[in-house]
């Protein structure tokens, strides 16, 4: 089953009085339980796609469709709802919000969605086990390490159950211990959940963790 | 729904100076408005209390219609009215202490036993006795079995005291120099050779509205008539000022508190870019983002208004307490709170809290979840022209009102100012923007850091919103001193243009045999200049069903005694029509607009129960003249129509004022009248005037301090927003010095600004706050004084640039790698 479509994709930012491309005319396809990485330069327009395919930035031209749905024809509740259900993120510096716990962190998309975080503490012990954090639940992200946060941050990820997790540069500010640790854990939620995952990476070493590289050079697919 | 709670909760105690600033702004804010609201009820609590307990909880007063003094009450009957207490009273002074004023109360045995005794009784109360409350007994020394020196019909008499009451009712307000004291209705009537008869009579109202009562009791006696003893529009209408000075100051706080909340949230949104980027990149929909951030914003006004409430509390308390009447003997009235106020207090910090955080919660509209997340500045489109435009029509629409718009500028002058306020905030990022461009060429060869820190004021909104709140803040400032100096200049134009000696105020006349004996003792004492002698008769009545403070003047000789009053018309002046045979009113500007009356109009005029109509001939700029809203009817009509007696005298006296006062002030103590010399009535006026004056001085001062804080903030924002600009700086060579002074010349040029932009538009403000004076009864012509104004102004500046050692502190942990790190 395709996850994820994407089809003649362009993005470009005003630059001056011009207009920069920085994707041209991406075509590609993800399928159920792919783990994706997309390598590619400074500047190459990772960011920019992996943004792209969660929404949270729209495209200048083309199609992206996640679970079948085009992204372009929906409104920004329907992409907000998409998110929460469909789409888990984790970013490089670990975008948690730093006052509250570990816990409540990992309760917040359910808690945007309107849900009782009460009737989820079971899915809250089984998700803590697989991160390994049940002993740091009421600790609040200042009292944690990079790797910590980082794993608090896929725990976040993984709440809604989600089809696909993006990974904006996961390992880019931890140490190779931690790095490597994290990369197992994606690995196995990958293979152990069937979990679809698109990865950026700058680094050669992680990006084999996933089965499939897409190689992006100046917007294109090389 | 608790972990959305707890994150508001934290969120608000992460910054706690942030949170102070808040809970401060939206406190004062609410503690004024309070104020503004309260002080009315207070004013009202006070007197009513004091009036009520005095009149024995009684409302209406009982007179003859035949013009009789003292009269019978044999065909008297208690329709509309029951409880009635008749009394002679009379003035005196105590010869044999040192000459207190007193009011003696003559009254059968069976009126006066609710009175509870601290010693003595009622038993031994007749013939030349008297009761006295325990205040005054111990005030002055006094025991049973002492005797008191007074005069009763010229006569001097000693009375024993053989009681000693507590101070309630009749003796409530018994002070050292003033107090009233009983004395057996026989022992004073057969002294006078009044037997059954009375001068003072006072009844309880049997229906719920006083006015019904008393047009029953009308409609049932030819023989008497009924008018109300305290008229609550009274009180009201004095307090008018008061109320209205309070609700201008609220008006300028909030102005600068909205600016400062809005600069604070602003803030909020710049650092949280983030963390509200999360709950984005988590599912969160920007309407519950939005509802989130105004959630907080809610929390900021429960708690800034609570503590308002508290503060708005132990204002009006404060002004209770001063308005206590006895608070020299330890004598407050309890203080009642009435919480409907604290819940509309409440209620307006919240909604003002919301309201000042909405644009820029609004504002997340325009970011791209991406930009929040890398904590990018949104790219904004260049509104400063549109602003521009909408600002210069709300100036000229403004500067078109207030030059050529007449009667309806004063009326709408509120609204002027609100607009030709936001016209200016509107305007001056688009000047500024252009003379930055135009000057930075100019300036950057010779004075580089200047030049970039006058660039940065053009680049960055924050500090461009610093010079908004500035300019507020040195506004305000400057609208105080001036109406200050304002209200100072005339009050003192007032004295200087009233032409008396002496002033004779206050005289308890309850017949016209007194009026006669003190006209008498005035026109033929060799220390008074006969022909000077001017009587004015005040009264308090309706106009047309709306409260209308009264005066009955004899036209030559008011023209002589008042110059300050300009009763000129071409023709002639308006005193002329004022004539003993013809029902003419001259009405002062303030009255007149109040009233929407004109030149021509007749009014239904009622005194004392009594109604006549008059027409309206003449209406004058009465400026601060008995608050200038008064009206002006002939002194005949005012005895003769209305049955009024309450005169004060003015007269010129043969030798030095403060020569002859003595001797006139203790001939006046008997009759119970307050004697003043032109110079200590002035002095005492300026006192008066001074308070309000220092109370404005405080509001302007509060609001320059408010407004510092806001600047902080704001350079807290522009500095966030800027920090990788500063870093790339650094990373290049630039000082921690060198970026140091940038910030403080950014600061100093923003102070710059505000004033070259105040002084371009202080005219034009001048003009609509001397509008605003007048619609609010305050008929001064404000003009701005530079000199007084110029000391505060620097001291303002000097404060906004210390503001910036915060920011300074801040910059020196400016760490390149992390501020760069994105790059």
């Amino acid at each position: 089953m395709d996850v994820i479509r994407v089809k003649e994709l362009y993005k470009s930012f005003p630059m001056g009085n011009s207009d920069t491309d920085i994707l041209k005319g991406l075509d590609f396809v993800i399928t159920e339980g792919e783990f994706v990485s997309i390598m590619g330069p400074s500047g190459s327009g990772k960011s920019t796609l992996l943004y792209l395919l969660g929404g949270l930035d729209t495209p200048t031209k083309g199609e992206v469709f996640v679970m079948g749905k085009p992204l372009n024809t929906m409104k920004e509740n329907e992409k907000s709802l998409m998110r929460k259900r469909d789409v888990g993120f984790v970013f490089q510096f670990y975008n948690l919000v730093p006052n509250l716990t570990v816990e409540d962190n990992i309760l917040l998309p359910l808690i945007l969605d309107g849900k009782n975080p009460k009737k989820y503490q079971e899915k809250l012990d089984e998700i803590l086990a697989i991160i390994a954090m049940q002993d740091r639940r009421k600790h609040t992200p200042r009292q944690l390490s990079g790797g910590q946060q980082q794993r608090v941050a896929i725990a976040r990820a993984l709440m809604f159950d989600p089809s696909i997790l993006l990974l904006d540069e996961p390992t880019g500010n931890l140490d190779s211990k931690n790095s490597v640790e994290l990369m197992k854990l994606f690995k196995s939620i990958n293979q152990q959940f069937n979990k679809t995952i698109v990865q950026v990476t700058h680094s050669e070493e992680f990006a084999a963790y996933g089965n499939r590289i897409i190689h992006l050079k100046d917007g294109v697919i090389v | 729904m608790k972990i959305i709670l707890k994150y508001i909760g934290t969120s608000m105690w992460e910054k706690k100076l942030r949170l102070l600033l808040f809970v401060v702004s939206i406190a004062f804010s609410t503690a004024l408005l309070m104020v503004s609201m309260g002080i009315v009820r207070i004013q009202l609590d006070t007197i009513r209390r004091s009036v009520t307990d005095v009149l024995e909880e009684h409302e209406i007063m009982i007179a003859s219609n035949t013009g009789a003094d003292f009269f019978a009450l044999d065909t008297l009957e208690q329709v509309g009215i029951d409880r009635v207490i008749p009394s002679i009273v009379l003035p005196s002074v105590l010869r044999n202490q040192d000459f207190e004023s007193v009011m003696l109360y003559a009254r059968d045995i069976d009126v006066i036993s609710q009175y509870r005794f601290v010693e003595g009784s009622l038993e031994t109360f007749m013939g030349a006795h008297t009761i006295i409350s325990q205040r005054v007994a111990v005030y002055l020394g006094l025991a049973l079995g002492d005797i008191l020196e007074v005069t009763i019909a010229g006569a001097p008499i000693g009375l024993t005291v053989v009681g000693i009451v507590e101070n309630a009712g009749l003796f409530y307000q018994d002070q050292r120099q003033q107090f009233n004291m009983l004395v057996p209705y026989g022992y004073v009537s057969e002294a006078l050779g009044v037997e059954g008869l009375y001068n003072h009579v006072t009844a309880r109202q049997t229906l719920d509205d006083t006015a019904a009562s008393m047009a029953l009791f009308n409609a049932h006696h030819e023989d008497f008539r009924a008018f109300a003893i305290y008229q609550e529009d009274i009180v009201i209408a004095s307090v008018r000022n008061q109320q209205m000075t309070f609700f201008i100051m609220l008006a300028f706080i909030m102005l600068v508190a909205t600016v400062i909340l809005f600069g604070a949230f602003k803030l909020i949104m710049t650092e949280r870019q983030k963390v509200i980027g999360t709950f984005f990149s988590q599912g969160a929909t920007k309407r519950q983002m939005k509802l989130l951030l105004l959630s907080e914003g809610l929390m900021y006004g429960l708690l800034g208004g609570l503590v308002g409430i508290l503060l708005g509390l132990g204002a009006l308390y404060a002004l209770h307490y001063s308005a206590a009447p006895l608070r020299a003997y330890g004598v407050i009235p309890r203080f009642v709170f009435e919480w409907e106020l604290g819940f509309i207090a409440l209620g307006f910090a919240m909604l003002f809290s919301v309201f000042a955080c909405y644009v820029p919660v609004r504002s997340i509209n325009r970011y791209e979840v991406k930009e929040l997340i890398l904590e990018q500045s949104p790219t904004l489109p260049n509104v400063k022209k549109k602003k521009f435009v909408v600002g210069m029509i709300f100036l000229i629409s403004c500067f078109g009102m207030v030059y050529f718009g007449g009667d309806l500028a004063v009326t709408l002058s509120p609204l002027t100012l609100v607009l030709a306020l936001c016209g200016l905030i509107l305007v001056y990022p688009f000047i500024v923007s252009r003379l930055v461009k135009t000057l930075f060429p100019v300036f950057f060869p010779y004075v580089r850091f200047t030049a970039l820190s006058m660039n940065n004021i053009r680049y960055s909104s924050s500090l461009r919103n610093n010079i908004a709140i500035m300019m507020i803040a040195l506004i305000s400032v400057i609208t105080v001193v001036s109406l200050g100096k304002g209200i100072e200049r005339i009050v003192i134009e007032a004295y200087t243009t009233l032409h008396f000696d002496i002033r004779v105020d206050q005289i308890k006349i309850n017949d016209r045999d007194t009026r006669a004996t003190i006209f008498a003792y005035l026109e033929t004492h060799p220390l008074v200049q006969a022909d000077s002698i001017s009587e004015i008769t005040y009264a308090h009545g309706h106009i047309n069903g709306e409260y209308a403070q009264l005066e009955g003047i004899e036209p030559v000789k008011f023209a002589e005694l008042l110059t300050y009053i300009d009763f000129s018309y071409k023709a002639g002046s308006y005193l002329e029509y004022l004539h003993p045979e013809r029902h003419h009113i001259i009405a002062s500007k303030t009255a007149a607009n109040r009233l929407h009356l004109a030149i021509g109009d007749f009014v239904d005029l009622e005194i004392n129960s009594v109604v006549s109509t008059f027409k309206v001939v003449g209406i004058v700029d009465a400026k601060l003249w008995n608050g200038g809203d008064t009206f002006f009817i002939h002194n005949d009509h005012m005895k003769e129509i209305f049955h009024n007696h309450n005169s004060i005298y003015f007269f010129h006296t043969t030798i030095a004022p403060s020569e002859a006062v003595d001797e006139i002030r203790s001939y006046f103590r008997d009759v119970g009248g307050i004697t003043q010399t032109h110079q200590e009535m002035e002095r005492m006026n300026t006192e008066q005037n001074q308070q309000l004056i220092s109370m404005l001085n405080f509001f302007s001062l509060f609001a320059v301090i408010m407004a510092s804080f806001g600047a902080i903030n704001n350079m807290f924002i522009s500095f966030l927003q800027r920090k990788k600009d500063f870093a790339v700086m650094a990373s290049v060579g630039a000082t921690r010095g060198q970026i140091g002074r940038m910030l403080v010349m950014e600061s100093v040029l923003c102070v710059g600004f505000a004033l070259v932009a105040l002084l371009l538009y202080v005219s034009l403000h001048m003009r609509i706050v001397s509008q605003l004076a007048h619609s609010i009864g305050f008929s001064v012509d404000i003009q701005f004084v530079f000199l007084d104004s110029a000391l505060l102004l620097m001291l303002s500046g000097v404060i906004y640039v210390l503001a910036t050692i915060p920011l300074l502190m801040q910059s020196k942990k400016i760490s390149i790698i992390q501020a760069l790190k994105y790059e």
